[in-house]
């Protein structure tokens, strides 16, 4: 029996492999991604359902918005559905698609400024994970107050996994200025944080 | 180890602690950083940042599940897309503007070198000629066909300036007129009241010529 739409969203997304797993699949990625160049639907949806949860996440932690991270996270795949015959090949899949999110991202962010958003409660917790999800709670803050491209190298790094080189070739620049970025956005953070660490 | 290149190591080390927190070092990297961590205490601080940078951008607990992604979604706005869709992209418009500024710039700069022989544009140029005395118009005159020769030469005479049958037969004739610069309205006012004579069936200024100095 078919299941409801919205199971199957969520088992997707339960499902949804890691970047680490999408990166290391890169043969079976370029071959499907032939076939979407070619038009082929089930191809798409296959790409979709690998990267949909992926890009969606990594949107809502550089927005706070979930209607944006919907928004921003179907306009990178159809972005894909529409450029696919353009990959060139001279990267990984993944590195291409985490490039498009990378320059949708920027642009978006360049026009919002992020909100500072309560994430746990602080009354459902013990005070040993209290004091850790507060301290993650301030980190993350602290991260939203970093530029844009600072904030997205970290999300590039941290959240998607990436190594140096990968995070360079996704933002377009030298491996030197993702590390120095890296750099100053932890010196950045360290001010912004002050005392609470 | 002298100093500096202990120095250098440090600085080295300490920008690859993120990838280091995040486990894409290969070995011979994650072998040099241990051992510089073994004795720098920065170091190890730093990297306890790094990690709690980590932990606070994968935690998940907080993100929703967006309930209508779908691939068919995708595709279906991407085949509702207006056939010039193209054109609200602001690079487009950006180009289109471009082009046009070029575009206008060449039609003026072709102007400027070859100018059209439209009246209204020459008598403009006519009159701002630094005032020129006196411009010879050319005046296309057709007589009525029963108009007599000696009819033809009273009024011809009366305009002054010198005059050349075009075609003597259907009465047509050029007559070059010197005249004080005329605006476009007073030429065809003038025409105008040429034609209105019983002997002149059409009148029209055609042409000029600008005194050569």
């Amino acid at each position: 029996m078919d299941e409801p739409f919205a199971v199957q969203t969520a088992l997707m997304y339960m499902q949804a492999r890691t970047t680490r797993q999408v990166s290391a699949d890169d043969d079976r990625e370029r071959h499907l991604l032939e076939r979407v160049a070619r038009g082929e639907r089930d191809a798409f949806d296959e790409v979709f359902r690998t990267y949909h949860p992926l890009l969606f996440r990594f949107v809502f932690k550089m927005t706070a918005s979930y209607r944006l991270a919907d928004e921003v996270a179907n306009d990178i795949l159809l972005i894909v559905w529409q450029t696919a015959a353009k990959f060139r090949g001279d990267s990984k899949v993944s590195t291409w698609i985490f490039g498009i999110a990378y320059r949708q991202s920027l642009r978006r962010l360049g026009k919002r400024r992020l909100p500072t958003v309560p994430l746990f409660d602080s009354a459902a917790v013990d005070e040993q994970s209290a004091t850790r999800i507060e301290r993650e709670d301030w980190v993350r803050q602290a991260i939203a107050l970093l530029p844009p491209k600072q904030r997205l190298t970290i999300m590039l790094v941290y959240y998607l996994g990436l190594t140096c080189e990968e995070a360079a070739k996704v933002s377009d620049v030298p491996v030197s200025t993702v590390k120095t970025r890296m750099f100053h956005a932890r010196r950045k953070l360290r001010g912004h944080l002050g005392d609470q660490l | 180890m002298n100093k500096q290149l202990a120095h250098a190591e440090h600085d080295d080390i300490s920008m690859l602690l993120p990838w280091y927190a995040n486990g894409t070092l290969d070995d011979a990297e994650r072998e040099r950083v241990d051992a510089h961590l073994d004795s720098c205490g920065q170091c190890t601080e730093e990297l306890q940042l790094c990690v709690e940078m980590l932990n606070a951008t994968m935690s998940d607990g907080a993100i929703p599940i967006p309930p209508a992604a779908s691939a068919a979604a995708i595709i279906a706005r991407d085949e509702q897309r207006p056939a010039f869709g193209f054109l609200r992209d602001r690079r487009v418009q950006r180009l289109a503007a471009t082009l046009a500024a070029v575009g206008l710039l060449i039609v003026l700069g072709f102007m400027q070198f070859f100018p059209t022989q439209q009246p209204n544009q020459s008598f403009t140029a006519v009159t701002g000629t630094g005032g020129a005395s006196s411009v010879d118009y050319v005046l296309e005159l057709q007589f009525g066909v029963s108009v007599t020769q000696a009819a033809r030469s009273r009024v011809l005479e009366e305009l002054g300036g010198t005059a050349r049958p075009a075609n003597e037969d259907e009465g047509t004739y050029a007559v070059v007129i010197s005249l004080p610069p005329q605006s476009l309205s007073e030429l065809e006012q003038r025409a105008a009241e040429l034609a209105a004579r019983d002997e002149i069936e059409t009148a029209e200024f055609v042409a000029l010529q600008v005194p050569v100095r």
